[in-house]
C-alpha cells in the first residue's frame, strides 16, 4: 500500500510549492505588517494573529528570488515552528490542499540552485505541474542562521 | 483500581497540605526561639507534626512516622513545659523540618518514603526526650511561663519589647505571647480565661475574608462529618472512623488556625473521642452515639457564631467536652444526656460582620450556610484564560473602533454592552492571579534566622503590607531577588552585636519588609539598621576594578554611590562568604526586576542603614509606556525609562541640538546630554518637519540619553507579547503589542538601543560635569572644550570654556546702559557687558556699536558667556554661536592681531584662540571702576 501526504500547495511567482499540511495552521489574507527596523531582509516584520505575535517571512529572499515588492504577496501560509512560534510565509496564492502519494516524489533535480535545493525537500510529479515540497526544518535553521549571522555582524561593527 | 485511585489522591493530599504546613512552621519555629514557652505556638507546631504523623501511620510511612514520632514526642514535652527549648534541641527541630519536607518529596517523587531511617536524628530527639526529667515541670499557664521565659532566655531579656511573631508589626503593647498571623488580629486580652476570646476582628476586610474561608471550610468538613456519622445507627461496625477522624481533625486544625478557642476545644475533644473509637480502645454505643450527635449541632453553632457563644450554649458547650473527655477514656457512667444547645438565642451583635451571617443562620440551625466555595485551579489554566481574555480585549477595542462609523442604535448599545462586559472580565481574570505577597515572605524568617545564627548577629524581622496582592507570575519573579537582597542586608549590612553596641545602637539587629500599593504599582521596600554602604569601600573597589574613572569618582555623592552596587562584578564583601559576597549579586538582582518592567532603587545612610525600594508593575503583562512615532512607524517605550519629554519648536528647535565630535548632544539644564536619532538608529525616514524637534529623555542602567523621535505620541497601557526567536539578536526591542486597531508596535529597550548607538560607552568616557555645561574628555592633556564663535567677518574664534560660569541668551531689549557700558540685571544684580570685539584688535575700523547692534537686529536672542571676576559677574557677549567642540589647544600658528594668542585647528578649519587673559584684565579694570561707587551709594544704579 502507498503512503501518502498532505501537502499544503501555494504560489510564488513562478514556482508551485508546498508545505507538509500538519505544520500549517492556517491561511489568511492578512497583510498588514510591521516592519522591524534593522531585522534581516528575510522577515518583513511582525503581524497580529488573533492576539499573537507572528513573524512574517519574506520567502522570496529566502528562496534568493528575483526582487519583488514585498506587498504584492497578498496572501500568508501560518505555520508553527518548533518552538510553537508563529510563521507567516508570505506568498502570491494559496492553492489547495492535496493528498499526494509517496510514489510520486523524487529528489530535488540538479538544477535547482543549490540555495534554494538545501530548503527543497524533493519534487512531486503531478498531472499538470511539479510541486516544489519545502522542508521546513531546514527552513527554520537558514532563518535562524540569517539573523544569527546579521548579528554577528553587528557586534564586529 | 478505584482503590488505588483513592489512595494516591489521599497521598496527593496529604503532600500537598503537609509541605504548606511545613512552610508555615520554619516560621513558627522562628518564633518559637524567641519566645520558647509560647504555648499557642508549640500547640500548633505540635498538632501539625501530629497530624503528620498521624497520616502517614494510616498510609504505612513507617520510617516517616517514626521521625514525626520522635518529633512529636518533644514538642509534647516543650508544650506541656516539661521541656525547655534551647537552640540546639531548635536547631534539631529544624533539622527534622527539612528531613521531613525531605521525606515527603521523596514520597511524592517515588511513593515511598525512602531508605535512610533517620536514625541519628531521631537518636537524637529521643536523647532531648529523655532529658525532660532534669528540667523543671512548668505549669501550662502563659503568664508563669512569661516569667519562666524571663529566667530562661537571655535574648529575650535583653530585649524588653516581646518579639512577637516574626512577621508582625510591632505593636507598642505590654508583653503578649506570639501568635501567628498576628497581623489580623487585635491584641490578645491578657486575661486568663481566653476560652470566649475571638482574635479576629471582623471590621478588617482581610479578617471578614478569612473568617468566611473558614466557616466555608469547617462547615464543609463538619458535613463529610454528619454524613459518615450516619450509618451509625444501622450498623455501627462499619462506620468509617478514619473518615471520621479527618473530618474532625480538619475542624480542629481550622479552628486553632484562626484561634477560636471554644470550637478548638469542642472538636479536639470530639477528635479525641473518635480516636479512641478508630484505636478501638473503646467500643461505640449508644451514649456515644448520641453525645457526637450532639456534638455536631454544638459545632455547628460554634462554627456559625465564630464561637461567641451566649452563656447558656456556653455551660452546655463546657458540659459536653466534659461528657466527651469522659468517654473517651472508656467511662460510660455519664449522669445527665446533654440538652443539645439552643442555637435560637438571640445574640448580642458583638461583630458585625461577622454576626450579620451568623444571626441569619441562627434561626434555621438545621440548614448550613451556603458556604464560599473554593476549588484549586491548575495556574496554567489561569494563565490561558488570562491570555485568552486579553485577545478578547484587543478584539474588543477593533470592534469599538470599527463601530464608530456606524449610525445603528443597537450595534452601538450591544458594542458598549460588550466593552463594558470585557473589562469587568479582564479585571476579574486578573484578580485570580493575585496572591498576597506573605506567600513570599513567609519564606523570610527562617532564611533569616538561619543566616543570623551562622553569622552569629542578631536579627528581627518587622514585617507590614502582607497582604499586598501582587501578580503571580510577578511573585515569582521577585522570589529570588528578594532573598538576596534580605540575605545581602543580614550578611553585609547589619552588624555583629559587639559592633552594634559600639556605635551606640541596639545589639540586635532590625530587618523590616514593607510592602504596599502606589499609583497603580506595588512598592517592596527592605530596609535594615545596618551600617549602610561604605562608600569608600565601593568607590575604591569600582576604581580598582575599573568600572568607573577616577573624575567620575570624585563627582558622585553618597547615592550615586550606593548605586554602583548594581554594577556587575562588583563586590564588596572583605571576604567572600558562602552566602554573599561573590560579585555576582544586585547587578543580578537590579537585570531581574528591571526584566519585569520594574525599577529598583537604594537609599544609603551610612552608619545608620540602608534602604531598597522596589517598584513593580501590578501585573507583568501589562505595562504603562509612552508612543512615539519615527518615520511611519509607531513604538513604545516603557514609562519606567522614559524620565522627560522635550519639544522645541520653530528656531528653538533648530538650534537646540548641537555636535560634539560629530556626536549630537542636547544641553538639559546646563548639562550635556548625549543623542539618539531613532531615525538615524533604525534605518528610518525622517518625515516630521526640520523645525520642530522631540526629544524623550530616557534611562537605563545609569545611562541617560536623549532620544529624538518624529513625535511623542500618547501614554499607553500595553499588553507586552514576545518577539519571535529569531528577532532575539536584536537587543533594541523588548517585545511586542498590539494596538487597539489591530496593527503591531514594537517596544523599545532603551538599554538595548544605548548599546546598538554606542551612547553606553560614550557617556562611561564623558563624564559631565555637575554645575559646568561642558564636557571633559580627559583623552588629550591638551584638549580642552571650547566654544567657537563667528568674528566679524565669518572667521573663526576659539574661546576656552574651562572658566565660564554659565552660559546664557539675553534678549536684546535687556541691555541697558549706563554711559558707553553696556549692562544687563543678572542674578539679582548688575553685570557689565563686554564685547569679544573689545579686546580683540578689529582687522578694519568699523564702528563697534555698529556692528554690535546690526548683529542683534536680526537676532533678539544674543549669547553672552559668564565669567566671576573678583566676585562679580562679568559678562563676554559673543556673536554667533558655531559649536562647542573638544579639541587640542596646541597653537600651530601666530596671529596677526592682538587679544588672540594663536591660531589653532578645530574641526579641520584654522581658528583664532581668543585670549582670555586680555579680557579678564579689562572686565577687572572695569569691575574696579565700579567698587567705589558700589560701596559709596548701595542701591543706587552705578555710574560710570
Amino acid at each position: 500500500m502507498n503512503q501518502s501526504k498532505q501537502i499544503c500547495t501555494f504560489y510564488l511567482d513562478n514556482l508551485y510549492l508546498g508545505l507538509v499540511a500538519e505544520r500549517v495552521q492556517e491561511t489568511s489574507r492578512n497583510h498588514n505588517i510591521t516592519p522591524v527596523p534593522l531585522a534581516p531582509r528575510v522577515i518583513s516584520g511582525v503581524m497580529n494573529l488573533r492576539g499573537r505575535i507572528s513573524t512574517a517571512i519574506n520567502l522570496d529572499e529566502l528562496l534568493s528570488l528575483e526582487k519583488q515588492k514585498e506587498n504584492q504577496r497578498t496572501a500568508n501560509i501560518v505555520i508553527r515552528t518548533e518552538n510553537n512560534e508563529l510563521l507567516n510565509l508570505l506568498v502570491d496564492r494559496v492553492d489547495d490542499i492535496l493528498e499526494i502519494e509517496d510514489q510520486h516524489f523524487e529528489y530535488p533535480p540538479e538544477t535547482l540552485s543549490s540555495e534554494v535545493r538545501g530548503l527543497i525537500q524533493g519534487a512531486y510529479k503531478l498531472e499538470k505541474n511539479l510541486l516544489l515540497l519545502i522542508d521546513h526544518k531546514s527552513l527554520f535553521k537558514r532563518i535562524s542562521q540569517i539573523t544569527k549571522l546579521k548579528n554577528q555582524k553587528e557586534i564586529i561593527h | 483500581m478505584d482503590d488505588m485511585d483513592d489512595m494516591r489522591e489521599i497521598i496527593q493530599e496529604f503532600l500537598a497540605e503537609s509541605l504548606e504546613n511545613l512552610d508555615q512552621l520554619d516560621n513558627e519555629f522562628v518564633a518559637l526561639e524567641e519566645n520558647p514557652t509560647d504555648h499557642e505556638i508549640l500547640s500548633s507546631i505540635f498538632r501539625t507534626i501530629h497530624s503528620i504523623k498521624g497520616t502517614c501511620g494510616f498510609l504505612g510511612f513507617e520510617k516517616l512516622e517514626k521521625v514525626t514520632h520522635a518529633g512529636e514526642d518533644v514538642l509534647g514535652l516543650l508544650r506541656d513545659g516539661k521541656l525547655m527549648l534551647n537552640t540546639e534541641m531548635a536547631s534539631t527541630l529544624l533539622t527534622m523540618l527539612d528531613t521531613v519536607r525531605e521525606m515527603l518529596k521523596t514520597i511524592e517523587s517515588t511513593g515511598t518514603d525512602g531508605d535512610d531511617p533517620h536514625s541519628t536524628l531521631v537518636e537524637k530527639l529521643v536523647e532531648f526526650k529523655n532529658t525532660e526529667n532534669t528540667q523543671p515541670a512548668e505549669t501550662k499557664e502563659p503568664v508563669t511561663e512569661e516569667a519562666s521565659a524571663d529566667t530562661e532566655t537571655p535574648a529575650e531579656k535583653a530585649s524588653p519589647e516581646p518579639t512577637d511573631d516574626t512577621q508582625t508589626v510591632k505593636e507598642a503593647t505590654a508583653p503578649k505571647p506570639a501568635k501567628k498571623k498576628s497581623k489580623k488580629k487585635t491584641a490578645k486580652t491578657t486575661s486568663k480565661d481566653n476560652t470566649k476570646t475571638f482574635q479576629l476582628d471582623p471590621k478588617d476586610p482581610h479578617a471578614a475574608e478569612t473568617l468566611r474561608v473558614f466557616q466555608a471550610e469547617c462547615l464543609e468538613h463538619l458535613q463529610e462529618f454528619e454524613k459518615r456519622l450516619k450509618p451509625q445507627a444501622a450498623n455501627s461496625n462499619a462506620i468509617d472512623y478514619a473518615g471520621l477522624f479527618r473530618a474532625i481533625h480538619g475542624i480542629n486544625a481550622c479552628a486553632s488556625r484562626i484561634e477560636l478557642k471554644p470550637l478548638e476545644k469542642l472538636s479536639s475533644a470530639v477528635e479525641n473521642l473518635i480516636a479512641a473509637l478508630r484505636d478501638e480502645e473503646i467500643t461505640n454505643n449508644a451514649t456515644i452515639a448520641e453525645t457526637l450527635n450532639a456534638s455536631v449541632t454544638s459545632l455547628k453553632t460554634s462554627i456559625d457564631n465564630l464561637g461567641n457563644l451566649p452563656d447558656e450554649a456556653e455551660k452546655n458547650h463546657a458540659k459536653l467536652i466534659e461528657r466527651l473527655n469522659l468517654l473517651s477514656l472508656g467511662e460510660n457512667a455519664v449522669p445527665e444526656p446533654p440538652a443539645p444547645e439552643k442555637s435560637s438565642t438571640p445574640q448580642e451583635s458583638k461583630n458585625d460582620a461577622g454576626n450579620t451571617t451568623a444571626a441569619t443562620i441562627d434561626s434555621k440551625p438545621g440548614t448550613s450556610t451556603p458556604p464560599v466555595e473554593y476549588i484549586r485551579v491548575d495556574v496554567n489554566l489561569l494563565d490561558n484564560l488570562v491570555n485568552l481574555v486579553g485577545e478578547l480585549v484587543l478584539a474588543r477595542n477593533q470592534i469599538t473602533q470599527y463601530t464608530k462609523n456606524f449610525q445603528d442604535r443597537m450595534l452601538l448599545g450591544a458594542c458598549q454592552n460588550l466593552n463594558l462586559i470585557t473589562s469587568e472580565l479582564q479585571q476579574a481574570c486578573m484578580k485570580t492571579r493575585m496572591q498576597p505577597i506573605s506567600t513570599v515572605w513567609n519564606k523570610i524568617p527562617r532564611v533569616v534566622r538561619d543566616l543570623a545564627k551562622s553569622a552569629k548577629k542578631q536579627v528581627t524581622i518587622d514585617m507590614s503590607g502582607k497582604d499586598t496582592e501582587l501578580d503571580k507570575s510577578l511573585l515569582e519573579a521577585i522570589k529570588d531577588p528578594l532573598t538576596h537582597m534580605v540575605r545581602n542586608s543580614v550578611d553585609h549590612g547589619i552588624e555583629t552585636p559587639e559592633k552594634r553596641t559600639a556605635a551606640g545602637k541596639n545589639p540586635e539587629g532590625t530587618l523590616s519588609l514593607r510592602a504596599y500599593h502606589e499609583g497603580g504599582q506595588v512598592f517592596i521596600v527592605i530596609s535594615d539598621d545596618g551600617a549602610g554602604i561604605d562608600s569608600n569601600k565601593i568607590l575604591n573597589k569600582a576604581l580598582e576594578k575599573k568600572l568607573i574613572t577616577e573624575d567620575q569618582a570624585k563627582a558622585m555623592n553618597d547615592n550615586e554611590i550606593a548605586q554602583l552596587i548594581f554594577m556587575a562584578g562588583l563586590s564588596t564583601a572583605e571576604k567572600v562568604t558562602n552566602i554573599s559576597g561573590r560579585g555576582v549579586g544586585m547587578d543580578v538582582v537590579k537585570t531581574n526586576i528591571e526584566k519585569i518592567g520594574g525599577y529598583v532603587n537604594i537609599i544609603n545612610k551610612p552608619g545608620q542603614g540602608s534602604t531598597f525600594i522596589i517598584q513593580l508593575p501590578l501585573t507583568l503583562a501589562i505595562i504603562p509606556t509612552l508612543m512615539v512615532r519615527s518615520g511611519e512607524q509607531n513604538f513604545a517605550i516603557p514609562q519606567v525609562n522614559a524620565h522627560k519629554l522635550i519639544r522645541m519648536k520653530g528656531d528653538q528647535g533648530k538650534n537646540c541640538i548641537e555636535m560634539v565630535h560629530g556626536a549630537p548632544v542636547y544641553r538639559l539644564h546646563g548639562n550635556l546630554l548625549p543623542l539618539v536619532l531613532l531615525n538615524e538608529q533604525l534605518d528610518l525616514e525622517k518625515i516630521a518637519s526640520e523645525k520642530s524637534v522631540q526629544i524623550v529623555v530616557v534611562q537605563a542602567n545609569h545611562n541617560r540619553y536623549g532620544l529624538v523621535v518624529d513625535e511623542i505620541l500618547d501614554n499607553q497601557e500595553i499588553v507586552v507579547k514576545p518577539l519571535s526567536e529569531y528577532l532575539k539578536p536584536l537587543s533594541m526591542y523588548a517585545g511586542a503589542t498590539i494596538l487597539g486597531d489591530g496593527s503591531v508596535a514594537l517596544i523599545l529597550d532603551i538599554a538595548g538601543l544605548a548599546q546598538h548607538a554606542g551612547v553606553l560607552s560614550e557617556s562611561l568616557q564623558h563624564a559631565v560635569d555637575k554645575d559646568g555645561n561642558e564636557l571633559e574628555i580627559h583623552n588629550n592633556e591638551n584638549e580642552r572644550t571650547m566654544l567657537i564663535v563667528k568674528s566679524e567677518f565669518g572667521g573663526r574664534v576659539a574661546i576656552l570654556l574651562d572658566d565660564v560660569i554659565h552660559l546664557k541668551k539675553f534678549h536684546v531689549n535687556e541691555i541697558e546702559f549706563a554711559g558707553h557700558q553696556r549692562l544687563v540685571q543678572y542674578r539679582n544684580g548688575i553685570m557689565p557687558l563686554i564685547s569679544i570685539s573689545a579686546t580683540l584688535e578689529e582687522r578694519r575700523k568699523t564702528p563697534r556699536e555698529e556692528l554690535d547692534t546690526s548683529k542683534h537686529k536680526d537676532k533678539q536672542l544674543f549669547p553672552v558667556l559668564i565669567y566671576k571676576v573678583n566676585g562679580h559677574y562679568v559678562g563676554l557677549e559673543v556673536g554667533e554661536i558655531i559649536d562647542i567642540v573638544n579639541a587640542d589647544a596646541t597653537i600651530t600658528g601666530v596671529t596677526s592681531r592682538k587679544g588672540a594668542i594663536g591660531t589653532i585647528v578645530t574641526q579641520g578649519q584654522v581658528t583664532e584662540l581668543f585670549d582670555i587673559n586680555a579680557f579678564f584684565e579689562l572686565a577687572e579694570s572695569i569691575v574696579n571702576s565700579q567698587e567705589p561707587n558700589r560701596t559709596a551709594a548701595p542701591g543706587e544704579s552705578l555710574p560710570l
